[in-house]
């Protein structure tokens, strides 16, 4: 180590080197005295930086990270993801679900409320009042986009041409021993499942059809359950029964 | 930097989590404390860099590997938050200052020459008095200087030379002019 590479070695990383500094220092008398000089430079620094800390600086960082303690890190491994994943996902479908059955109780009341008001004159009034023909009733479902099968057994009080749901469907009142059962074809409907609900003093069953659904409401069930296979026979033309 | 033993109480990862943190804050607490201190001038945001710095430490550091380097992440990464908090807080079109005078603190040393080193420590520009500090304080060498802030070795040591030759100058010691140049 020669003078110029001491004095740089001492200005620059005085604690490398110290082998080579001390022995450079111990036969050049100059850069002995730059030495000493550098040396208390360096004691008068590590006294200066090292200024007084505030008391208490300990707990207090010890006090916010036990505080933190439980909060998880911000950035999720994987397993943490999985879980947020899920739980996004099932808080998805609750949500979907809770809609569709919003979506389909507000149709339950529709359709009752449909039921109640909705009586214009229809094909039987048109034709006496006593009951369609097999061919008047073949003729109103075929002009409902239906393809009808065999209609015997189902007494048609009435039939006429309605919107219940907002498109243009078909409502058919059915004579039945507890009480007119009604058969309403929404054509903008469209479900999944059967499902039944009541709603005051009706009883409503709603269906899948190829054209929408069907929705059979009256004031008893066991009227429905009597009338819901031949109706279904009828409307789907023995293609869905 | 210490090692941290358990000092019982089961012996849980969370435990041992928590008695590595506790290490963490009483070896290198104060230094980084300092540290910060002359990066802002204000003991509050000191402080707040402090608890920055050590809140990122309790979920990046964990492994005793990670520990054995512990002290230069924990200097590098304070000063990076500096930064961050300087960018965020200087107007568009405005340099930073040179370094911030400490507040004067009641304990200080007094004497002629600590109170001149200390004013010339404070007035130094950042880029002589950052590495500086991170050797001094740190314990960083050059190599880890330069990486934490961009810069070569080379240039590093010249930084560093000529920090302490300033400081030299202010003390009314000889400049070394045989070593002006690195």
């Amino acid at each position: 180590m020669n003078c110029l590479e001491f004095r740089k070695a001492l200005l620059t990383e005085p604690t490398r080197q110290a082998a080579a500094i001390r022995a450079h220092a111990s036969t050049c008398a100059l850069c002995r005295q730059f030495g000493l000089g550098a040396a208390r430079l360096e004691q008068l620094l590590g006294e200066v930086a090292r200024s007084p800390v505030p008391p208490g600086l300990e707990e207090r960082i010890l006090l916010r990270a036990a505080l933190h303690e439980d909060i998880p890190p911000a950035v999720p491994d994987r397993r943490r993801f999985l879980a947020m994943a899920a739980s996004v996902g099932v808080a998805a479908m609750g949500a979907l679900a809770f809609t569709a059955w919003r979506q389909r109780d507000a149709a339950a009341d529709l359709l009752v409320t449909h039921v109640r008001t909705d009586h214009p004159r229809g094909l039987a009034s048109a034709s006496g009042g006593s009951g369609l023909t097999e061919s008047a009733t073949r003729a109103l479902l075929l002009t409902s986009g239906v393809q009808p099968g065999p209609l015997a057994g189902l007494a048609i009080e009435d039939a006429w041409s309605c919107s219940p749901l907002g498109q243009s469907g078909l409502h058919l009142k059915l004579a039945a021993p507890g009480g007119p059962v009604h058969v309403l074809l929404c054509p903008g409907e469209w479900r999944r499942s059967v499902s039944r609900l009541t709603r005051d003093d009706k009883q409503v069953e709603l269906h899948p059809h190829r054209l929408g659904t069907l929705a059979l409401i009256a004031a008893s069930t066991p009227d429905l359950e009597e009338l819901r296979t031949p109706v279904l026979a009828a409307l789907d033309g023995n293609d869905n029964t | 930097m210490g090692t941290h033993r358990p000092s019982g109480g089961a012996a849980t990862p969370m435990n041992d989590r928590r008695r590595v943190f506790e290490g963490l804050i009483r070896d290198h607490g104060p230094d980084l404390y300092r540290f910060a201190h002359w990066l802002c001038g204000q003991p509050q945001v000191a402080e707040d860099l402090l608890q920055e710095t050590f809140a990122r430490a309790r979920h990046a550091l964990s492994s005793p590997d990670d520990l054995a380097a512990a002290r230069a992440w924990l200097f590098v990464t304070l000063h990076r938050e500096h930064a961050r908090v300087c960018e965020r807080q200087r107007p568009q079109g405005v340099d930073s200052p040179p370094g911030q005078i400490p507040q004067p603190q009641p304990t200080l040393d007094d004497r002629p020459e600590a109170s001149a080193l200390r004013r010339a420590l404070a007035v130094l520009a950042p880029e002589y008095r950052d590495p500086l500090l991170l050797q001094v304080l740190g314990g960083l060498s050059c190599e880890e200087i330069g990486a934490a802030l961009g810069l070569t070795p080379q240039t590093t040591a010249t930084r560093v030379f000529r920090a302490r030759r300033r400081l030299r100058a202010a003390l009314g010691e000889e400049s070394g002019r045989q070593g002006d140049e690195t």
